[in-house]
């Protein structure tokens, strides 16, 4: 009831504001005017009477002011009054709001920009109801895939999951009415919509256990973009007839836009049932081999079932199974893993956290440094309106008034800052998108998804920067304003108040603190720049330059393995014949264009320990030409050559680090190992080959192997090139050859090695490290010029008076240059050492990230401490250069 | 008669409620009605009236009407609410019990210790 009345009251005030006013005016003139007759009854004359009413009646602001407060009137209306003033105020100095709007748009909007990205592909949840019921079942350790029949006894002996499903990834030649295209593709499980409660736009999605059986006919699912793309978004495909790799298949259903599979990062075109994946896999031992690990697993928690009881459910389930089936799962380990945490896929290489890690922190220093900017001129704005304050105060404005106005002022600021920064991130996205488009392209087809919206979560983690910004930045200005000292100020009044010690102490450390970050900025990009340069010239293990790599697939348009390998021996011989052509080879995958097979080996005379498991080592199929057509040393033993085929002893060649590691104090040539069991059938090294880089660049050396094309096959095969003249016009030359041989023959991926190095796979991650460090870097040092610049100048503005002095008593010019500079160097030289200690702690983190240089790199550390003191001395000098001309007359008259 | 007593915290709205139970005045009429009846032993801050009455008026404990002066001037006159009255019954009663202890604990002598 009481607080009803309260309400009444304030809504009523605030409505009719004016009125109050009003009436509060004439209540107390009232009151002076019918004292002051009084007082003049009592004898004193009239105008004695009303001087006398209104000493007695004390300050009438602060009286009303008092009065509005115990109306509550206050904190609506005054806020609005305080808002339109701090509007008038920025308005007034549209230089120095712009540089604080623009500062913080920056710091803003790199943020911004940086967390969408992460947040698309790491952070947001999966578009499905209770997502967070959605956990991995990863093998571990590494790789994290399970066979068909294990996930089918989780499935069943596990009574902590409402469902258990699984998917795998690949590509595949999708073609209907008449035209041929490269797809990527989920194949799943029967219940992995109905587990994942995706609800189909059109059509209907797969139900349990369908195409979990050999021989069921071909359904599939369109991704949402793929059917507006492909198909136009027409609502008859559904029933429609297509073929995929060669094989028809009928349009079942599409999902919602929303939904893009559960590959981080990418967007499924198309979803297939299970059995397309045993079709793809010609051993056939998909549904049959307990070995055959080639399953993402993940599972629906029941509800309120926890991940702890769910772990120790998929414990006792593993345990069984090692125990039943030893051949297989002797050791096996199940790890629960919330789905979002299982992002990105295990598989992919282990520096991911890392740069995700060091987006994070550096835009979150750059907002910082941004900060710090910021408050900086802002605290050099409230000595400037210190007066303002004083007098506002003397009028009868609280403290607490007085800091609101600030905070509201820098409120303004940051949310103006805000405003900026989302619309700069916006920029920087869809700058983004251009930027990785020609990347996403040489990654075997797959669609990389950079169509990050701005969501909530965006908007209020950028909000949240903005106006703790804000709260950051006016804290110090509003807090002083509040302890104005009245007498002090006004007594100075011409000097813009005391010079301040303790502020330009606070601003002082404030440029420490800005040189100290830019200078860790600096070492960051500086490293990465470094690492990026050392790994463009690093030896790869091949020669990059003047090759050309065509990837096919004869699989896809119906080829069977016989027609296969005589379609790539005839290309082969064709290119061989190409004008401009030194020589070509067939691969089954050349370096960083698409995954390398893995294969457990097992060495011939070395029996694995009884709880040891054969190490999983990457492997590639070469022809004879391979070698040199890329340029890989071969440093010991023999090529392949082409007796080396079907019905020859299986050969291998291994690179240095498979042969010292599985060989340590041996010849490797002439020893034997098996990709299928400890009793062989053996493979025999013929040759080691250079080390160098295959799937993904990675600092430490890998272990691989070489098998013959002809022992190896696969449909999925590459051709290479390399010309004597400039790669890129040989593309359409090979390309016109092609399809002289199979015009239907779909071209999976056609491209220069030197951008395929370039490429998502390859230096891309350095590259887009070390220009985004490189970019932070330069907004940094940037930021901490302007702060020093701003600083020391306000510093000498401040001492122009003594300056005075000091030279009218014969102070030299150069003593003047002295003072004003030896400001900035203990400044300068404190921020550096700040900045060097923290640097070495954050870049000890980035170990991985770095090829070829140490964190510690004495040359980067040298070259940014001297780049920074050169700046910011600069920036010292300009300032003391004009104190130095300081006149003496004009300065003691600057009063 | 002495110097007058400055007013001792938080009792000005309870003389204010007081004061306009006895018939609405307005603000300037309120500060001579405490004068008089306290025989000007009691010294008010004239600025700090209105404050008060605006807080009570905000809490409901007194309502306000324009109305016409004994001089035939616009004045706002203030008048006690139901409200008003139970929080000076209230008040009051408190206030007796507590000058009551605060008596009886001065007055006591050290026999009665």
């Amino acid at each position: 009831m009481r607080l009803a009345v309260r309400l009444r009251s304030w809504l009523r005030t605030l409505a009719k504001r004016s009125r109050l006013e009003r009436d509060m005016d004439s209540e107390l003139r009232f009151h002076i005017e019918s004292y002051a007759e009084d007082l003049a009854r009592r004898g004193l004359s009239p105008e004695e009477a009303l001087r006398r009413a209104r000493v007695e009646f004390g300050g009438l602001e602060q009286t009303k002011e008092e009065c509005r407060d115990a109306r509550g009137i206050t904190m609506a209306h005054s806020l609005l009054q305080d808002v339109r003033y701090g509007l008038r105020m920025l308005g007034k100095s549209p230089g120095l709001t712009a540089i604080v709007v623009i500062t913080l748009g920056l710091g803003i909007g790199v943020n911004t920009s940086i967390f969408s990205v992460l947040n698309e592909w790491l952070l947001r949840p999966l578009p499905v109801p209770h997502s967070e019921q959605i956990v991995n079942l990863a093998r571990s350790p590494r790789p994290s895939r399970l066979s068909y029949l294990d996930m089918q006894e989780l499935r069943r002996q596990s009574h902590t999951f409402s469902d258990v499903f699984g998917y795998d990834t690949g590509a595949a030649g999708l073609s209907a009415d008449g035209q041929a295209g490269q797809i990527a593709y989920s194949t799943v499980t029967g219940n992995y919509f109905s587990a994942l409660a995706v609800q189909p736009l059109l059509g209907r999605l797969f139900v349990p256990g369908e195409g979990e059986k050999t021989g069921e006919a071909l359904n599939l699912v369109l991704g949402y973009s793929f059917w507006q793309k492909r198909f136009a978004g027409a609502p008859g495909v559904i029933g429609k007839h297509v073929a995929v790799d060669g094989k028809p298949a009928t349009i079942i259903g599409v999902v919602p836009p929303e939904f893009h599979g559960m590959l981080f990062a990418f967007d499924m075109d198309v979803y297939l049932p299970l059995g397309m994946e045993s079709m793809e896999q010609d051993s056939g031992g998909f549904w049959t081999d307990r070995g055959n690990r080639s399953l993402m697993v993940f599972a629906r928690l029941k509800p309120g079932m926890s991940l702890a009881q769910a772990q120790s459910s998929v414990d006792v389930v593993t345990r069984r199974l090692a125990a039943q089936f030893p051949t297989t799962d002797k050791g096996l380990a199940v790890r629960v893993i919330p789905e979002r945490r299982a992002r990105p896929a295990p598989e992919v290489s282990s520096f991911v956290p890392v740069i995700a890690g060091l987006f994070v922190v550096l835009p979150a220093l750059v907002l910082l440094l941004a900060c710090m900017n910021v408050a900086n001129i802002l605290l050099a704005r409230a000595t400037a309106r210190e007066r303002e304050m004083a007098i506002r105060s003397a009028i009868g404005a609280g403290p607490w008034r007085l800091i609101r106005q600030m905070l509201i002022e820098s409120l303004l600021l940051a949310l103006l800052g805000g405003g900026a920064g989302v619309a700069l991130g916006e920029l920087a996205i869809s700058a983004a998108g251009w930027l990785l488009h020609p990347v996403t392209t040489s990654s075997a087809g797959w669609a990389m998804r950079i169509d990050c919206r701005f969501d909530w979560k965006v908007f209020v983690y950028t909000l949240a920067a903005a106006v703790l910004t804000g709260i950051f930045v006016g804290l110090w200005p509003a807090l002083r304003a509040g302890h104005a000292d009245l007498n002090s100020v006004l007594h100075e009044c011409g000097r813009g108040s005391q010079t301040g010690p303790a502020r330009l102490r606070l601003r002082s450390s404030l440029v420490v603190a800005q040189v100290a970050g830019s200078l860790m900025l600096l070492v960051v990009a500086g490293l990465l720049v470094r690492s990026l340069n050392h790994a463009e010239h690093m030896f790869l293990g091949f020669d990059p330059g003047h090759v050309v790599s065509i990837m096919l697939n004869p699989h896809e348009v119906g080829y069977d393995q016989v027609r296969t390998k005589n379609f790539y021996r005839e290309l082969e011989s064709r290119a061989r014949a190409i004008p401009g052509v030194e020589s070509a080879s067939v691969a089954v995958m050349v370096p960083m264009a698409y995954p390398s097979q893995n294969s457990a080996v097992y060495v011939e005379g070395h029996p694995l320990a009884p709880d040891q498991e054969a190490p999983e080592i990457s492997y590639d199929g070469v022809d004879p030409g391979y070698f040199p057509t890329m340029r890989v040393p071969l440093l010991q033993g023999r090529n392949f050559s082409d007796s080396d085929n079907e019905a020859a002893p299986t050969v291998a060649i291994v690179n240095q680090t498979m042969a010292a590691r599985l060989w340590p104090n041996a010849d490797a040539i002439g020893r034997r190992f098996s990709l299928k069991s400890a009793n062989g059938p053996w493979i025999q090294v013929v040759g080691v080959a250079a080390d160098g880089q295959y799937w993904f660049i990675s600092p430490d050396p890998q272990p691989y192997f070489y098998l013959p094309f002809a022992q190896d096959y696969s449909s999925l095969a590459s051709l290479q090139v390399r010309t004597s003249g400039p790669p890129e016009p040989m593309i359409p030359v090979v390309e016109r050859e092609i399809r002289k041989l199979a015009p239907d023959m779909p071209i999976i991926q056609a491209a220069t090695m030197e951008h395929t190095v370039h490429g998502l796979a390859g230096l891309f991650i350095f590259s887009l490290a070390a220009s985004l460090a490189a970019t932070l870097g330069v907004l940094g040092l940037l930021l901490a010029v302007v702060g020093t610049y701003g600083v020391i100048s306000f510093a000498a503005a401040q001492r122009t008076h003594e300056i005075g002095v000091r030279m009218a008593l014969g102070a030299a010019r150069a003593d003047i240059l002295k003072l004003i500079s030896r400001q900035g160097l203990l400044l300068v030289g404190g921020g550096v050492l700040a900045g060097l200690v923290a640097a070495l702690g954050l870049t000890r983190a980035m170990g991985k990230l770095l090829m070829g240089v140490s964190p510690s790199d004495p040359l980067t550390y040298l070259a940014v401490v001297i780049l920074l003191a050169t700046v910011s001395l600069v920036a010292c000098w300009i300032p003391a250069r004009r104190a130095m001309r300081v006149d003496p007359m004009v300065a003691l008259r600057y009063e | 008669m002495g110097k007058p007593l400055d007013l001792l915290q938080g009792t000005l709205d309870m003389l204010i409620l007081k004061a306009v139970s006895l018939g609405p005045l307005h603000g300037y009429g309120i500060l001579l009605r405490i004068q008089q009846i306290s025989k000007d032993r009691l010294e008010i801050q004239q600025g700090s009236l209105y404050p008060a009455l605006y807080r009570l008026e905000d809490q409901g404990l007194i309502a306000s009407e324009w109305g016409e002066s004994e001089n035939k001037r616009k004045a706002k006159y203030y008048r006690l609410t139901a409200a008003g009255r139970r929080q000076l019954q209230a008040e009051s009663d408190q206030w007796n019990r507590m000058a009551e202890i605060i008596a009886g604990i001065l007055q006591t002598n050290p026999e009665e210790v």
